[in-house]
């Protein structure tokens, strides 16, 4: 059986047409994947903690605090992928040591820093400081001397100091909105400036990674959210629920309206190339772009959400939860899969335009299925840390300072 | 002062510190990282062409095997292999050169397969073999290195062949180190 195994993969052709030497093996695999998806993640989780912080979306109250330390747990991973593609990652600091400000892959350690250092922590800060303090002189142990660091040793929780934390944290996350957009159309910007690649060189690009960030963001958020309320048996919060699923399927309609005006305009203007971009969809792609982007990541959470936005009071609650869940769980494969399709899909098709290569991952090497799956579960793992310690079960929202929400259940 | 109107919140304060304390370190950081001679010349450590000019060549060339291998070197400009430089099989011999009795330096693979083995990046002109599907014997066996397009008289088991080596470890061809365990010799397609 195995000889005749490994004679069927031996026959599989390495390419068809013609493909330059250099083009026949893939340099950014799963791992580059894996990046921009994550990279995404965060500034969609964030965007979605923004809806309550700038726009006073009270609705969503119950979640900000898990879509912030999703975005947190999910920021702390994104670069490891980049490392582990590298052969020296001891390096990568040289990058901040010498600055390059003509390479944008060089500028990436800056753009982190600055959203990790100056936007996520901070808000997060300026939310918990009240409660950092409280847990500090409720908790004993390594616990209590965690909190007690945490704090910076501000022990001030007066309401006037509190009232001043709540308006820092606003303001962050003004700048925060566009430092997300700025990390993420950063990633799309990578992709999109490099004109010698027809699949990648889109101005367009940028922003549909935005708003592709947004969806998977959100959607995740709206994942967890309820995972995390069965898990701790919580009864779901259907209108907050309903709020998130609303803003998803604004997101989705924006990002799958970008992406189609993408197609229209590439097919309308029938550049050279497009030939092999329609062979490349219709073939290499099928599965991925056609079936698993445009069919089960969009056109069905479409269909889904929309129905619930038109017949929300003839649908009953359980169902409307489960609908979203579906649709949620979609929309994030959906956009891991719109992930695969531009980074892996823009290096399958030849630069001469007559030929493709070919791409099977490995099970354990560097870029291999093992890594990139504990790449995807490494966040979670983290995140379920983090909500031990910053968002219990039994943890009461904090009303926040200038949106002054009603105290409800956190998660 | 109890007046004063600039009177800092203490977390503001606090952070103030903490960012003074971060950009402080990465200052320090950058100054005891940089490379002191960074941007002397460009985007790169200046120091580092001297360096790289210090360094002792270990390659000979072609005209120092010259000296000695004549032959092997007539025979090489009448093949197809012309264009190939004695070291990129035999190794790098700058200190064989020097002294004969040093032994150029072994390198590791079959020499001929580094580059006749199947690949798809090769042109279809290129000769080439699938190494599995070969023969598993030692290539010289049936092919001539030094001129790809003829074929040896005698067919040279590997025992004999290492013995010749052996005999003459002058000839920079006959290193010990190209012996590879051989089978029943057979005529191949030349590679």
């Amino acid at each position: 059986m195995f000889p005749a195994l490994a004679t069927l993969v031996e026959g599989v052709p390495h390419f068809d047409g013609f493909v330059y030497p250099n083009e026949l093996l893939l340099l950014w695999s799963v791992l580059i994947v894996i990046y921009p998806y994550v990279t995404g993640l965060v500034a969609g989780a964030f965007i979605l903690a923004s809806l309550v912080r700038v726009f006073e979306v009270k609705a969503l109250e119950p979640v900000y605090r898990l879509s912030l330390l999703t975005a947190l747990s999910f920021l702390l991973v994104a670069p490891m992928p980049l490392l582990l593609h590298l052969g020296h990652p001891e390096r990568c600091l040289q990058i901040m040591m010498t600055p390059h400000l003509s390479s944008p892959m060089a500028m990436f350690g800056f753009v982190y820093a600055w959203y990790l250092m100056a936007v996520l922590l901070l808000e997060l800060w300026f939310d918990y400081r009240k409660d950092f303090v409280e847990w500090s002189r409720s908790e004993v142990g390594l616990k209590g001397i965690m909190y007690r660091i945490f704090t910076l040793g501000v022990e001030d929780v007066s309401e006037p100091s509190v009232r001043l934390d709540a308006r820092l944290g606003r303001i962050i996350t003004v700048i925060g909105i566009p430092s997300a957009f700025l990390l993420h159309g950063y990633v799309g910007f990578i992709f999109g400036s490099i004109k010698a690649n027809p699949w990648w060189g889109n101005v367009l690009m940028p922003i549909i990674f935005i708003f592709s960030a947004m969806v998977s963001g959100i959607a995740l958020c709206v994942c967890l959210y309820m995972a995390i309320n069965w898990g701790r048996r919580i009864p779901q919060d259907i209108v907050c629920i309903d709020m998130m699923g609303k803003f998803l399927f604004y997101a989705l309609v924006i990002d799958a309206g970008l992406e189609g005006l993408d197609w229209v305009h590439r097919l309308y203007a029938a550049d050279e190339s497009i030939h092999i971009l329609k062979t490349l969809a219709s073939g290499k792609l099928f599965y991925t772009l056609l079936v698993g982007q445009a069919c089960m990541g969009t056109v069905v959470p479409f269909l889904l959400l929309g129905a619930v936005q038109l017949f929300r009071k003839k649908i009953p609650t359980l169902a409307r939860e489960r609908m979203y869940f579906v649709s949620a769980a979609l929309v994030v494969l959906g956009v891991f899969a719109m992930r695969w399709n531009v980074v892996i899909g823009g290096q399958l098709f030849s630069k001469s335009l007559r030929g493709f290569t070919s791409h099977k991952m490995e099970l354990a090497g560097q870029e291999g299925w093992l890594v990139g799956l504990g790449l995807i579960i490494l966040p979670f793992v983290i995140l379920t840390v983090l909500l031990k310690y910053f968002l219990p079960a039994n943890a009461v929202l904090p009303p926040r300072g200038e949106t002054s929400a009603a105290p409800g259940h956190a998660v | 002062m109890a007046g004063f109107p600039l009177k800092i919140p203490p977390q503001i304060n606090r952070l103030i510190l903490l960012t003074l304390g971060i950009v402080g370190s990465y200052l320090i950081a950058r100054y005891f990282l940089t490379p002191a001679t960074f941007g002397q010349y460009g985007w790169y450590r200046g120091a580092a062409l001297e360096e790289i000019a210090s360094r002792t060549p270990v390659y000979a060339g072609k005209l120092a095997c010259d000296e000695c291998h004549s032959e092997k070197l007539e025979m090489l400009a009448k093949g197809k292999h012309q264009t190939l430089s004695c070291e990129g099989c035999h190794g790098v011999s700058s200190q064989h050169a020097a002294n004969p009795d040093i032994l150029p330096v072994k390198m590791a693979g079959s020499h001929c397969i580094r580059c006749h083995e199947q690949n798809d990046s090769r042109p279809t002109w290129y000769k080439q073999i699938v190494v599995k599907d070969h023969y598993a014997g030692k290539c010289r066996e049936c092919h001539m290195p030094h001129n790809p397009t003829e074929v040896p008289e005698e067919p040279q088991p590997a025992d004999q062949a290492a013995k010749e080596e052996k005999q003459k470890p002058e000839s920079p061809e006959k290193k010990p180190g190209a012996v590879e365990k051989a089978g029943k010799a057979e005529k191949a397609e030349v590679p």
